[in-house]
């Protein structure tokens, strides 16, 4: 594909994409911003798409560059990049160990499984299952990295719910 | 409101709240991180982009996006030229450093027709190099016209 065929792809997309990233992302300029960088990432991998499946491509490139962003805002909001990592990934670390062997048990069960989708699934395999992140990810097919990212919300989740029960995390 | 169902797939429900964006930021946070991965809701979402609900941006994206194109293919044909030249003047450096070293140029009082000979060979290569860049500045029009296949280093999805 050379310059002016790709050039016919942005001006057919453009508003397809804007539209995408605003309906994301809630900001104008944001959204121009990450419409740009999605064509420019669309123009360097433009040939990993067919011919006539350009819409639901340019789609996930956008929403992909929309969490992007939406990740980043997200953590400047609520927490630092530290926290994040400084979170143990793994099933049995010493947080969940603690609630385990203290008072809720089966309070910690209920509340798993009252959690809802996206994190239902994921808490369920990992806090109840104890099967590792790579595991989750290979058995809902979801990306590795969106899975770390579930189970850091939902145990964010779960101390809420056990907070509000009574229970201290 | 109820964003996905038991399956993990994004409802109607959510699905209509996008559209009106009527979703807080963890909810689109959400969308955006399982449309990452699911063909079937990015397949869904896609019938629901209609022409009717396409929003205006408010700058012009096109020259932007072709701009940037631009610069960036410039960059690389740059890049790519002063590594090219860089290697054929250590290779000829090499090259004519080396004749002297093994010892076939000689001042020319001992062998002249060695020497020349030599001579001749740098002049062709010089001219050959020479050639060659001529025909990489002659396809710089059309490389620019090319999109590259390499992957460049910058993040990316799974497109």
């Amino acid at each position: 594909m050379n310059n002016q065929e790709f050039e016919a792809i942005v001006r057919q997309y453009e508003k397809l994409v804007f539209t995408v990233c605003y309906q994301l992302v809630h900001d104008y300029g944001e959204a121009q911003n990450l419409t740009q960088e999605t064509f420019l990432s669309a123009y360097r991998h433009v040939d990993s798409c067919q011919k006539g499946e350009y819409k639901p491509w340019l789609i996930r490139i956008a929403s992909n560059k929309a969490k992007d962003f939406l990740k980043s805002a997200y953590h400047r909001k609520v927490d630092t990049v530290e926290d994040w990592e400084a979170l143990p990934m793994q099933p049995g670390g010493s947080a969940e160990q603690e609630i385990m062997t203290r008072e809720g048990a089966r309070l910690v069960m209920e509340a798993v499984l009252e959690l809802e989708e996206p994190y239902h699934k994921v808490a369920k395999l990992y806090f109840l299952e104890e099967r590792s992140v790579d595991e989750i990810a290979e058995i809902l097919g979801r990306p590795r990295k969106t899975v770390e990212t579930q189970v850091y919300r939902a145990r964010q989740k779960l101390q809420k719910m056990l907070m509000e029960r009574g229970i201290s995390v | 409101m109820k964003l996905f169902n038991e399956e993990g797939h994004i409802t109607d429900e959510g699905f209509e709240a996008l559209v009106k964006e009527n979703l807080d930021e963890m909810g689109r946070l959400e969308v955006s991180e399982h449309l990452d991965f699911c063909d079937q809701c990015v397949a869904r979402y896609s019938e629901l982009l209609t022409a009717d609900i396409m929003l205006e941006a408010p700058a012009e994206i096109v020259p932007v996006v072709v701009g940037k194109i631009r610069q960036r293919n410039r960059n690389i044909f740059l890049n790519r030229f002063m590594k090219v030249s860089v290697a054929a003047g250590l290779a000829i450096v090499i090259w004519v450093g080396g004749f002297y070293r093994i010892g076939i140029l000689k001042p020319l009082g001992e062998h002249p027709g060695k020497a020349a000979s030599a001579a001749r060979s740098v002049s062709d290569t010089l001219w050959n190099w020479s050639s060659g860049l001529d025909k990489l500045l002659s396809g710089f029009s059309s490389f620019l016209n090319t999109p590259p296949t390499e992957d460049t280093g910058d993040h990316d999805t799974k497109q």
